[in-house]
């Protein structure tokens, strides 16, 4: 692992030591996961269990609806994502590539939502998805996620776009493919890098939002994980034997996401092949 | 809704004339007995008697008849009907009792927010809300603001020279690589409210795991968040923790799309590794991190969950920004109305931040073409 | 009439109940739940667990769009608040006057308001003494029985001599031992307030947080951990909560001040669970000591029925049925809660289990408790409250003044006397006008008995 030759040996200490500071509070929750429930809430909760345990995974997944709100969450955060990386790179593409009046206003209305405070979006949304019978229905509440993470994905793919040579569109279109074509064949395979980091946020952003999951959806079998999870905090205790297996579940997921989506970035497919 | 209105919607007209009558009875009967008129006093109790079944189909007077004896509501009432110490027409102060008791209702913020909830939904109200809160602005106003923009610089400060350097690193191949990249996603994949609440345990004083590490390393133990002074820069710390793997993905996307072949010519010419950072790398990376900056500034400003849950419990006004700030006061005085003026306070400020910034980037993109 | 339209013939009636519990009771919860189902088979009860920290606003939504649930489990302090908003449907021409007697008349007081009935005590709490029997007795040993046990205080003053006395022998332990752990809440200081004759405000809407009587009981708060050094005086108040348990459940602190949602958590700790060789038989609960009178806060939640409710008298079935005194007893033998009304608790003595003493212990307490005030502000109250008690926990500011800032945020909040200027006396124009016309009648009155 420490290849001392190739001059990046240093990486290694710092990336360890941020690595630890980055970990840190997983570590607490990983190791109190595994400790019994006296223990966790004693002076005796250290980070290195004393005795491992099972049992907390075994109660939260028989205990609990865990399971039903896993599935309810993959499915939005699925939904959230192709719907969202679908609805930004169109866009995108359209504000990367064409000249229209009230681009830039457009570009910057998107930045606008963003900058109101997320609780006070909450009560006009939810009037909005009342209106249009949303409310209680994962439509509503993909959508909504869409306004959060839309900003975000639309000014990074433009980014991604705007670098894209002109002489290559033009190549294309002088071959004769339509716009669509274009974006599809050409746009979109030489922006993955893009693609990747757009779609983690819009997943991560969807995958661990609670305060409009738990606004919006009223049935608790369409909860999704982070409402579910933050029912283990009554009013005055926490379930910590609960909320650490879950908390460590519901991590999961995201790294492996993660781990498929990086490696996008770590091809990093060499531009160099479509310099002009 | 008027308050008259409020009022007789609440306890009806029947009722509230029956009150008064009952109690002007009662003055009657007392001053009858005070004069040994038995036949007035019978009278008046009569007609007492009376009106109680009147108006027993009443909400109200069903409530008393079947609360216990010994319930605040039905002494309320007790009060209005028999002893006369909630009597119509005494002084201000025991008139303005009497009103608060009959409608229910004691202050403007619950009425504003009834408005918008229930009555028919908002009223246009011109600049009130924003004269109100603007008139609010004492020393607290001011205090948050800069404790606000102190936030949101070292935060985006930090999270952009953390993420900036994590990025470069592991921009490069070399063994480990995804695996430091997916240890540093943690802190992004971790539920927000979870890590808030691990910190907040870690941070404990005397006995949490941080002041365990300064007290082997020889240190006192330090009061992390209950001392005002230290709250905030506890709460960078964590926000610190929490930004960079969103800066450093970010950033990380941008620089795989910086072509090798650049390098490759930089590399002919004769440049050292730091002259191509700065004239390969920061361009190219530029678009990219402009917007990642101005998005980690909008969203760090606006940040709620870490400073609200780490220092849950301690109601200092040392550690507030401005969202916190709001909600705050909306947990008390429950306004929508001077929430969403807040907001747009919030907004403005990020607005010209924003137009601000755009601006400078253009300038300096023109310097650099020219 | 009323329950031929609503009960179709064969229908079922289904209710929706959003529950705020911890998934301990919420279990219980759902036993009921279908033990309700299969006495009215003609009821299904769709039982929807929501986060509790967020409750508040998610209903205030769903009631704004008339999407609330049937049933909602309602903190006491939003019950004012939610019934001034017009979410709530009243229920006092439903109930009968023999589901109202058993209750215990401070958790009932909560949902009394403005003149109608709106919701039915579903739990109750208030504060109380928790304390370590074996470090009491040890110390008792040492100082030669001059150590009382708490069921024996009288007054205030036998508590702050044993303290001192259990303190001297805590520190004989280690420096981090004390009699006491006071939190940096205000909620947790209240009790204090009351046992110096202050209070918060009283039933006429006056504030007497500021009084001099509050003053004092903050000064004597503070001077247990500062002149008598009775508790650690550096507090960090974002985790207080669980330092003040963990030290207890540990022997660290000898005495604490808790609820009875805090029962089961004390009980699992090394010094009262028998798998870690202690003795639950040694944690004991006792009445705060009284000094110019009683005090503790009474909390809880209720059962409230929403407005859109299509079934009222459904609804009103399902909460009578929870209200029974047998499935009282269910939650208080299982999730250590404390039942809302009196037969629940006398069935409850008749049984055998862990932590009887302590919840009767608690009922002791409930019955010289004090109530919080019943305006729509009450959850509102707190905030500024902590804020400046806290300034003056640290020694920032003096008693008086932090007593003085709440009181002028507190009237801030409930509006000034101005406020209902116009109103009020188009009211006195209109009583006016009532006297004159009773005027009329009392003479009418007169001659008619003069006639007869």
């Amino acid at each position: 692992m420490f290849n001392l030759n190739s001059g990046r040996w240093w990486f290694h200490p710092i990336l360890i030591v941020y690595s630890l500071f980055s970990v840190f509070p997983f570590l607490w929750i990983l190791s109190a996961s595994f400790q019994a429930k006296e223990v966790i809430s004693s002076d005796q909760m250290s980070i290195i269990p004393g005795a491992i345990t099972f049992q907390n995974y075994i109660d939260v997944f028989s205990k609990t609806p865990f399971p039903k709100w896993f599935l309810n969450s993959i499915l939005v955060s699925t939904a959230a994502t192709v719907i969202g990386l679908f609805i930004a790179a169109t866009a995108a593409f359209g504000f990367s590539q064409f000249r229209f009046p009230g681009r830039k206003t457009g570009l910057y209305l998107f930045l606008c939502v963003q900058m109101f405070p997320g609780a006070v979006l909450l009560l006009p949304l939810f009037r909005l998805l009342s209106w249009f019978g949303l409310l209680d229905n994962y439509l509503g509440l993909v959508i909504a996620y869409c306004t959060i993470s839309l900003p975000f994905c639309v000014w990074m793919l433009k980014g991604f776009f705007d670098t894209i040579p002109k002489a290559i569109i033009e190549a294309a279109s002088i071959d004769g493919l339509t716009h669509f074509q274009t974006f599809y064949k050409i746009v979109l395979p030489l922006s993955l890098p893009g693609i990747a980091v757009t779609g983690f946020f819009s997943f991560i952003t969807a995958w661990n939002e609670f305060m409009f999951a738990n606004t919006f959806l009223f049935d608790s079998d369409k909860m999704t994980l982070a409402v579910g999870l933050k029912t283990f905090l009554s009013e005055k205790q926490s379930f910590w034997e609960l909320l650490s297996p879950g908390s460590v579940i519901v991590t999961l997921p995201i790294l492996l996401f993660f781990l498929v989506a990086q490696k996008w970035l770590i091809s990093g497919l060499t531009s160099g092949a479509v310099k002009e | 809704m008027s308050f008259r209105r409020r009022v007789k919607r609440i306890f009806f007209q029947q009722f509230l004339d029956a009150v008064s009558k009952l109690t002007n009875l009662q003055e009657t009967k007392i001053k009858a007995q005070k004069e040994n008129d038995s036949i007035l006093e019978q009278a008046a109790m009569q007609e007492q008697k009376l009106l109680l079944s009147s108006v027993s189909s009443n909400p109200i007077a069903a409530l008393y008849s079947k609360l216990p004896a010994d319930n605040f509501g039905r002494s309320y009432l007790d009060a209005l009907i028999f002893d006369g110490s909630g009597s119509p027409g005494a002084n201000a102060s025991q008139t303005q009792i009497l009103a608060r008791k009959l409608s229910g209702l004691i202050s403007k913020s619950i009425e504003r927010r009834k408005k918008i909830l229930s009555d028919g939904g908002p009223r246009f109200v011109g600049l009130r809300n924003y004269f109100e809160l603007l008139g609010k602005t004492d020393s607290d106003f001011w205090k948050v603001l800069w404790q606000t923009i102190f936030w949101t610089a070292t935060n985006v400060f930090f999270h952009f020279l953390i993420g900036l350097c994590l990025a470069l690193m592991l921009n490069k191949r070399f063994r480990g690589n995804t695996v430091y990249r997916l240890l540093i996603m943690v802190p992004w994949a971790v539920p927000s409210f979870v890590a808030a609440f691990s910190w907040r345990f870690m941070f404990n004083y005397p006995d949490g795991l941080i002041n365990g590490i300064l007290r082997v390393a020889g240190f006192n133990a330090i009061n992390f968040l209950g001392n005002p002074g230290l709250m905030l820069p506890t709460c960078i710390l964590i926000n610190v923790w929490a930004g960079v793997p969103f800066m450093m993905i970010t950033l990380l996307g941008g620089l795989q799309n910086i072509s090798e072949d650049m390098y490759e010519a930089a590399k002919i010419d004769g440049a050292n590794t730091w002259q191509k950072f700065l004239n390969i790398t920061l361009p190219c990376l530029k678009p990219v991190a402009s917007i990642a900056v101005l998005l980690g500034v909008i969203w760090t400003f606006n940040m709620f969950n870490i400073i609200y849950l780490v220092t849950l419990g301690n109601e200092a006004i040392e550690k507030d920004i401005f969202v916190t700030f709001a909600y705050k006061s909306f947990r008390t005085h429950g306004d929508y109305g001077g929430a969403a003026a807040y907001a747009v306070i919030i907004l403005s400020i990020l607005l010209s931040f924003a137009s601000r910034y755009s601006s400078l980037l253009e300038r300096e993109e023109r310097k650099g073409r020219t | 009439m009323f329950f031929l339209c609503t009960f179709p013939a064969n229908g079922i009636t289904r209710l929706v109940f959003w529950d705020t519990m911890g998934p301990d009771e919420q279990r219980t919860m759902k036993e009921m739940v279908s033990l309700f189902e299969r006495e009215f088979p003609d009821i299904k009860v769709k039982l929807d667990s929501i986060p509790f920290s967020d409750a508040q606003g998610k209903f205030e939504f769903a009631a704004s769009a008339n999407v609330a649930p049937d049933i909602f489990r309602c903190e006491i302090a939003w019950t004012p608040l939610y019934a001034e908003l017009g979410f709530l449907a009243p229920l006092e021409e439903m109930v009968e006057k023999t589901d109202l007697e058993d209750f215990l008349s401070a958790p009932l007081n909560y949902c009394v308001f403005g003149g109608h009935l709106w919701g039915l005590p579903q739990v109750t709490d208030c504060l109380a003494l928790f304390y370590n029997k074996k470090i009491f007795s040890d110390a008792s040993v040492l100082f030669r029985g001059r150590v009382k046990m708490p069921e024996t205080w009288k007054n205030y003053d036998d508590f702050i001599e044993s303290a001192l006395l259990v303190n001297s022998f805590q520190k004989t332990r280690g420096s981090s031992y004390w009699a006491l752990f006071l939190r940096g809440d205000s909620y947790f200081f209240q009790p204090w307030l009351w046992l110096f004759g202050g209070g918060l405000i009283n039933e006429q809407g006056e504030i007497l947080i500021d009084s001099n009587e509050s003053v004092s009981g903050l000064k004597a708060f503070i001077s247990l951990k500062d002149q008598l050094c009775l508790a650690p005086s550096e507090i960090d108040f974002a985790n207080d909560y669980d330092n003040a348990m963990k030290g207890f459940k540990s022997g660290k602190y000898a005495m604490i001040v808790n609820g009875p949602w805090a029962v089961s958590d004390a009980l699992s700790g090394e010094e009262f669970n028998p798998s870690k060789g202690g003795n639950p038989s040694d944690f004991g609960v006792a009445v705060i000591p009284s000094r110019k009178a009683f005090g503790s806060p009474v909390g809880g939640h209720n059962y409230v029925i929403s407005r859109n409710c299509k079934n009222k008298v459904a609804a009103l079935k399902f909460v009578c049925f929870m209200e029974k005194p047998e499935v009282q007893v269910e939650f208080a033998l299982r999730n250590n809660l404390l039942p809302t009304k009196k037969k629940a608790f006398s069935l409850l003595m008749k049984k055998n289990f862990v932590a009887r003493d302590v919840l009767q212990a608690f009922e002791r307490q409930l019955q010289v408790s004090n109530n919080r005030p019943v305006i729509p502000e009450g959850g509102k109250l707190y905030s500024d409250f902590t804020r400046f008690f806290q300034k003056a926990f640290r020694g920032e500011i003096s008693p008086e003044d932090a007593m003085g800032k709440v009181a002028d945020e507190w009237r801030k909040l409930l509006g000034h006397p101005g406020d209902f200027k116009d109103e009020i006396s188009k009211l006195k124009q209109e009583i006016r006008e009532l006297r004159s016309e009773i005027q009329f009648i009392k003479s009418k009155l007169t001659k008619d008995s003069e006639g007869d």
